[in-house]
């Protein structure tokens, strides 16, 4: 029987992409390539190396690879020994030893079959065996859960998303060429004369940017650190990041441990009239509703700075929307001070667009 | 190298890890570009070097056979393949007599990606610290690292054949797609790099090399000393003291000293004659042990670091 490696890599491939492993078919045929030239063949920790380097992009991915390759029973030293008999007999080309293998043959199968090839363990409810009692999950029953803190946005498509914010004027030194000014002034006088300069355009898109570090946000604990960095690198004219504790009021705080308090007031005069961005769950994190902390909210955003210049003030909560429900986010969506949307690769796209002040409906 | 595999252990200056060649030579067969990461002076662009030294069977570092492009935070990926000099031609319009001004082809000239592409010759391309640049810059050369091939779009169509006569390429300039340039691309991770572009990369971590014997290779390979056995004993000496160095900076600095730090102490050593007997007695102190650090507040921690553990704390 001879096997197409092609058919038997598929195997692993759709086992990845099914447990939703990042994977697009030119991954598929560079793994392909690499095995008909020799490199993942004879042992299974080989083609476990191959699969990682071809298909992992960083530590993260990397270590899910492993553990889903761990859980694959796929190949056994008999399916590689056929790869080898099926002419991709070379000698691994990373396994630089003295010994030539003369072609043909199964040749170097030498220690691959002493790693023992791990039952598959399917993580899903056993029929037989002892009964367990059963965790009741109502509505819920279908979310899917991170067990490793990741933020729900990268750090890529928050920068991207910001530099879709601008608002460009004209300001600083004359260093681009008018030339429309320059022409007409040529024509004016008749003469080769210097020509008109003026200032560039800049983006003057600012914003200030509330977060909440109450311990319900803990696992958006890296949020401060991701919003630093992407607005350092968003082109924005300014961005200022302060922090609160449950409810945004007097005083906020310049550092994420709270150490290092700044009146309210003095917060918002030094950012006139500059956008801004809360980030909190409003109490859907731990699905309450507190009334005291929702006037308090209220007031915050009522108040007088914020209401005299009008400017867009937008939510972005790290839960996700169905978890809103009866709790105090989902109040504080119903408000028109604010707009709040959900903090994914979406939202932040129309958190944008608020902020360059096109209401969404 | 195009029969044989890269060892990164047959030139004179460079040491490659086996883990580190075995992904070189997996980039070499798909066609793939190689990322290349690791701390500060751990040898990231000598990769390429060692790379285009074996490829050309020589064992000494040659700078011309590495196209090193270095990558500034203004640089566009258009820039490396092609430039028009606009302002010659502007000066040039000035004389209504030159004949040249209302063609762009004259002021057209390759880039030094777009040359190595043009000359469709296998060489190595490095393109040093790409996290320098704006975060677009990566997605924009991905197309081009893939397909070798790119388009000159401000030449007009009907310049073309002129173009093709004097310059030698046209509106599309193709590579050796069977025979591409081995793309050596080296960051520090001061930005993120692009989800797709580091698909389509192969990735190497160059990691500091804790064997001594490693070192002491790494060390000979890269300093141009006699051999001799005094010399010998002064590098062992000074591998040893640089190891302890090395791990009591480690957390509480912020650039700990890499191979690179460790090469130009070991010269110093020898040029101010420093012997292995006092290396060995000084501890977490060497002579001239702040020619390590590149940070003035490394330098200061060090200094609290090593004083702390040279005297220890008196009983009260």
């Amino acid at each position: 029987m001879s096997i197409q490696p092609g058919l038997a890599l598929e195997g692993l491939y759709l086992y990845l992409v099914r447990n939703g492993f990042p994977l697009s078919v030119r991954d598929f045929r560079d793994a392909l390539t690499a095995l008909r030239q020799g490199y993942g063949l004879h042992r299974r920790d080989e083609l476990g190396w191959l699969c990682e380097t071809l298909w992992a992009r960083n530590e993260a991915e990397r270590l899910r690879l492993r553990r889903l390759f761990r859980a694959f029973p796929w190949p056994e030293p008999e399916t590689l020994r056929q790869f080898a008999g099926e002419g991709f007999d070379k000698e691994s080309p990373s396994v630089p030893t003295g010994e030539d293998g003369p072609g043909g043959g199964p040749g170097p199968v030498a220690e691959g079959e002493a790693g023992p090839v791990p039952a598959v363990e399917f993580a899903g409810p056993r029929e037989s065996g002892l009964a367990l009692p059963r965790a009741v999950w109502g509505s819920t029953a279908r979310e899917s859960f991170v067990f490793t803190p990741r933020p729900p946005v990268s750090l890529r498509s928050l920068i991207v998303a910001w530099r879709r914010y601008r608002r460009t004027l004209r300001a600083g030194s004359k260093v681009e060429l008018d030339i429309d000014a320059t022409v007409a002034q040529q024509c004016r006088s008749g003469l080769l004369t210097e020509p008109v300069l003026l200032p560039a355009r800049r983006n003057q898109a600012r914003l200030l940017v509330l977060l909440d570090v109450s311990p319900s946000m803990a696992p958006w604990g890296s949020l401060a650190e991701l919003l630093t960095e992407s607005l350092r690198e968003s082109r924005l004219a300014h961005g200022a990041v302060y922090c609160f504790d449950n409810v945004p009021e007097d005083p906020l705080y310049a550092d994420t441990g709270l150490n290092d308090p700044v009146p309210l007031a003095d917060a918002l005069q030094a950012h006139p009239g500059y956008p801004l961005l809360i980030l909190s769950d409003g109490g859907a994190a731990k699905g309450r509703s507190n009334r005291s902390r929702l006037a308090a909210t209220r007031a915050f955003l009522q108040q007088g700075p914020l209401r005299a210049e009008w400017q867009p003030v937008v939510w972005l909560n790290p839960m996700p929307r169905e978890r809103w429900t009866g709790t105090g986010a989902a109040r504080i969506a119903g408000w028109s001070e604010v707009s709040m949307l959900e903090l994914s690769d979406d939202g932040v796209v129309q958190a944008v667009d608020t902020l360059r002040g096109k209401r969404s409906a | 190298m195009n029969q044989s595999q890269y060892t990164g252990n047959s030139t004179d200056f460079y040491l490659a890890s086996p883990a580190v060649a075995k992904v070189v030579n997996l980039a070499v067969a798909l066609r793939r570009p190689i990322l290349v990461e690791g701390e500060p002076g751990c040898g990231k662009t000598q990769l390429a070097y060692s790379i285009a030294a074996e490829m050309n069977g020589e064992r000494e570092l040659k700078l011309e056979r590495v196209v090193k492009i270095s990558v500034k935070s203004t640089s566009r990926a258009q820039d490396l393949l092609y430039r028009v000099n606009a302002l010659k031609r502007l000066q040039d319009a000035q004389n209504r007599d030159n004949p040249q001004a209302p063609f762009l082809y004259p002021y057209l000239s390759l880039g030094p990606l777009g040359k190595v592409i043009q000359s469709r010759q296998r060489c190595v391309v490095l393109l040093d610290e790409i996290d320098k640049a704006d975060i677009d810059f990566p997605n924009d050369l991905l197309d081009v690292l893939d397909r070798f091939e790119f388009q000159i779009e401000d030449l007009p169509a009907e310049e073309e054949e002129d173009c093709r006569q004097s310059q030698g390429f046209g509106r599309t300039v193709r590579g050796d797609r069977e025979h591409p340039p081995i793309v050596v691309i080296t960051s520090n991770r001061e930005k993120r790099l692009p989800e797709p572009f580091l698909r389509r990369c192969l990735y190497v971590q160059v990691k500091f090399p804790e064997d001594s014997q490693d070192l002491r290779d790494i060390v000979r390979k890269n300093t141009r000393l006699p051999e001799g056995e005094i010399l010998e004993n002064l590098i062992n000496a000074a591998i040893a003291a640089f190891l302890r160095v090395r791990k009591l900076s480690e957390g509480s600095t912020h650039k700990p000293p890499t191979s690179s730090e460790l090469i130009d102490w070991v010269q110093i050593l020898n040029w101010e004659g420093i012997t292995p007997e006092t290396l060995e007695a000084a501890g977490h102190r060497p002579p001239l042990w702040d020619t390590l650090f590149k940070v003035a507040t490394d330098l200061d921690s060090y200094d609290r670091l090593s004083k702390a553990r040279e005297t220890p704390a008196s009983p009260p």
